[in-house]
């Protein structure tokens, strides 16, 4: 996909930026229709010239790390999950503040998140291509299914 | 020197409790809580704060449009834009309405504290 350099790029600024952890890209990957999540799904919209989605899935106990690295009192289940989508909402923007600099056209912005739990929710994004990229951080799994109409 | 008072705008409450440590912690009073542009527009003519923090990205109402309407009618109005986003375009739209500071996601306590230091002492 032509945009994925910078969400790569993006998703290692934010991550190290808000939780002053260490990110790795483990593999690079079509992403399936069909996602089995891992238990907090964040999904925020990218609209503008190009449609598309940006998908982080990983496990609870991960979110629940992730916020209290970022600050010891986001220590509900509640925050947690504001947390994470945040960073997914940050890594996203990052993103595509650099394809809009780069190609003022596409003029991409960003919706507000949506947050789903449940492990093994099903989520099923037609008429998407997507790539998976699946991180390992020292807190749990992360991945990113980052998806655009027609691309 | 009595406390500044800040207005924290965000859809984040994580955002907001972070915000909110390190602006007690450096002697500001938060005054009020808004989730989004609209409430930011109400709460600000309730509350009068000396310097808000602007979120960008919201429901309802974005932080650009709240921006607008509160510099329309108060435009000695202190704001400090925090965003995900910082392309040309949305740094060149806030400052066409009259926002001079401009802070892109992640940040750190600390650097929104001494963002609003210097946007008060301007």
């Amino acid at each position: 996909m032509e945009y994925i350099d910078f969400f790569k790029d993006s998703i290692k600024e934010a991550f190290e930026g808000m939780f002053e952890e260490i990110i790795t890209l483990e593999s690079e990957t079509l992403a399936p229709g069909w996602i089995s999540s891992k238990g907090v799904a964040v999904i925020v919209g990218l609209t503008g010239e190009k449609k598309g989605r940006v998908l982080l899935d990983m496990p609870l106990n991960t979110a629940r790390e992730l916020a209290v690295r970022l600050d010891p009192d986001l220590n509900d289940e509640d925050l947690a999950l504001f947390t994470v989508a945040e960073f997914c909402n940050t890594a996203s923007g990052g993103a595509i503040t650099a394809i809009n600099d780069k190609s003022r056209r596409v003029g991409l912005r960003l919706a507000t998140p949506s947050i789903f739990t449940g492990i093994n929710s099903q989520i099923f994004s037609p008429n998407l291509k997507a790539v998976l990229l699946s991180y390992n951080t020292r807190l749990g799994k992360i991945d990113f299914h980052i998806g655009f109409e027609g691309v | 020197m009595s406390n500044k008072k800040l207005m924290i705008v965000d859809d984040s409450p994580a955002i907001h409790l972070i915000i909110e440590k390190a602006a007690r912690a450096n002697g500001y009073e938060v005054c009020a809580h808004a989730k989004n542009g609209d409430e930011a527009v109400k709460q600000y003519k309730l509350t009068m704060p000396d310097v808000i923090t602007m979120d960008i990205t919201m429901p309802v109402k974005d932080g650009l449009t709240a921006s607008k309407e509160i510099l329309a009618q108060y435009p000695d109005a202190k704001i400090l834009m925090l965003s995900a986003m910082g392309d040309e375009e949305i740094i060149n739209e806030a400052r066409s309405i009259g926002i001079a500071h401009f802070m892109r996601k992640p940040f750190k306590g600390m650097e929104i504290i001494n963002a609003l230091n210097n946007i008060i002492t301007e």
